[in-house]
């Protein structure tokens, strides 16, 4: 690319996306106040495309603080850390973290978390589909082994921690709810994946959430289990069943299937 | 140690039987098996309606039916939870 292309290109985006279309009055025609003009409109525009997408991917938050304050932090965030991918549905990764600092949202310290939890949602519908847990070889996986499984999750899914109770909130404020939490005290860490299309968010038990944090980095069953003083069982099977659990590996390796070898 | 070698048995044993008669249900988004679903009573309110109409996904086509309706605060609704919560600054009304 061209010096040249490159400088023109970078006064663009910093007209449309910076608010400054003064930067890059001079190479359009027929230049002067006529070019400024269209060009504000045009970045008006994407700027209420890229409002739009956060808007979509965030409904918990713009219900909470309302149109108008949702408006003006997203284009905030917008002109500060504007999208890095040409696909709408990826802007909007570290909105949460802007909003963790943003002064107006400073008497909402939750809000922040919330927006995490929309956005793991918002990641959960987008997710690959992976793949699912292999019943049979798991079968096959000897007993010896059974220790050192290692299970992968789907790409759906996340855990979200908070030091609120944001699945409470986030819940209170689904479209078909007046927005009062069934519980306002409690430190939620909620378990998001997609199954069967539909984005679901459930909150974990203190010994669950290290569990899955502890498969989520790599440790085997064994060691993530822990203490063996809790219904492992009951948690594992939740987990396979509702499409969380990928697939498996082992150190031992696994023998070829009787039938499909 | 024993226990918890158990522990593990058992869990694994549990799973390996989920798979028995529902490995193409699995197959297929990780769909639950039939009726598995109600005996958590963790499913409430847990799905999301996730408003992604605004923008265009093609991917998410079976969602787009869904009207972009999240209303216009409900101001309130902030100073209530703020009111409720132990949110230190939250403005007392």
């Amino acid at each position: 690319m061209s010096a040249a292309l490159r400088a023109l290109q970078e006064s663009f985006a910093r007209a449309v996306l910076g608010g400054d279309p003064e930067a890059i009055a001079s190479s359009i025609e027929p230049g002067g106040d006529e070019g400024v003009r269209r060009l504000a409109i045009y970045g008006r525009a994407v700027t209420a495309n890229l409002v739009g997408a956060l808007r979509g991917a965030h409904p918990v938050v713009v219900r909470l603080v309302g149109d108008a304050y949702f408006h003006e932090a997203a284009s905030r965030f917008a002109r500060a850390d504007p999208p890095q991918s040409g696909d709408l549905n990826r802007f909007g990764d570290g909105f949460a973290a802007f909003l963790e600092h943003y002064p107006p949202a400073a008497s909402m310290p939750w809000l922040a978390d919330v927006a995490r939890l929309d956005w793991a949602c918002h990641e959960a519908t987008m997710a690959g589909d992976g793949e699912p847990l292999d019943f049979d070889a798991l079968a096959r996986v000897p007993p010896e082994a059974q220790g050192d499984l290692r299970f992968a999750f789907r790409p759906s899914v996340s855990v979200v921690r908070s030091s609120w109770p944001i699945l409470a909130i986030w819940e209170a404020n689904q479209s078909d709810r007046d927005g009062t939490p069934d519980r306002v005290e409690g430190e939620d860490t909620v378990l998001v994946w997609r199954e069967t299309g539909r984005v679901r968010a459930v909150a974990l038990a203190p010994r669950e959430a290290a569990f899955v944090e502890a498969l989520a980095a790599g440790r085997g069953l064994e060691e993530a289990t822990g203490e063996p003083d809790w219904d492992l069982p009951a948690f594992l099977e939740q987990l396979a069943s509702h499409g969380v659990l990928a697939a498996f590996r082992t150190e031992i390796p696994v023998g070829p299937s009787p039938i499909s070898a | 140690m024993n226990s918890k070698r158990n522990l593990i048995r058992s869990a694994l044993a549990g799973v390996i039987a989920l798979g028995v008669g529902s490995a193409a249900a699995q197959a297929h988004d990780g769909a639950a098996p039939a009726g598995k679903e109600k005996c958590y009573g963790i499913a409430k309110k847990g799905q999301n309606d996730c408003g992604t109409a605004t923008h265009a996904c093609a991917g998410l086509a079976k969602r787009d039916n869904q009207p972009d309706e999240w209303k216009l605060v409900a101001k309130g609704t902030c100073e209530k939870l703020g009111g409720k919560l132990k949110a230190p600054a939250a403005p007392k009304k």
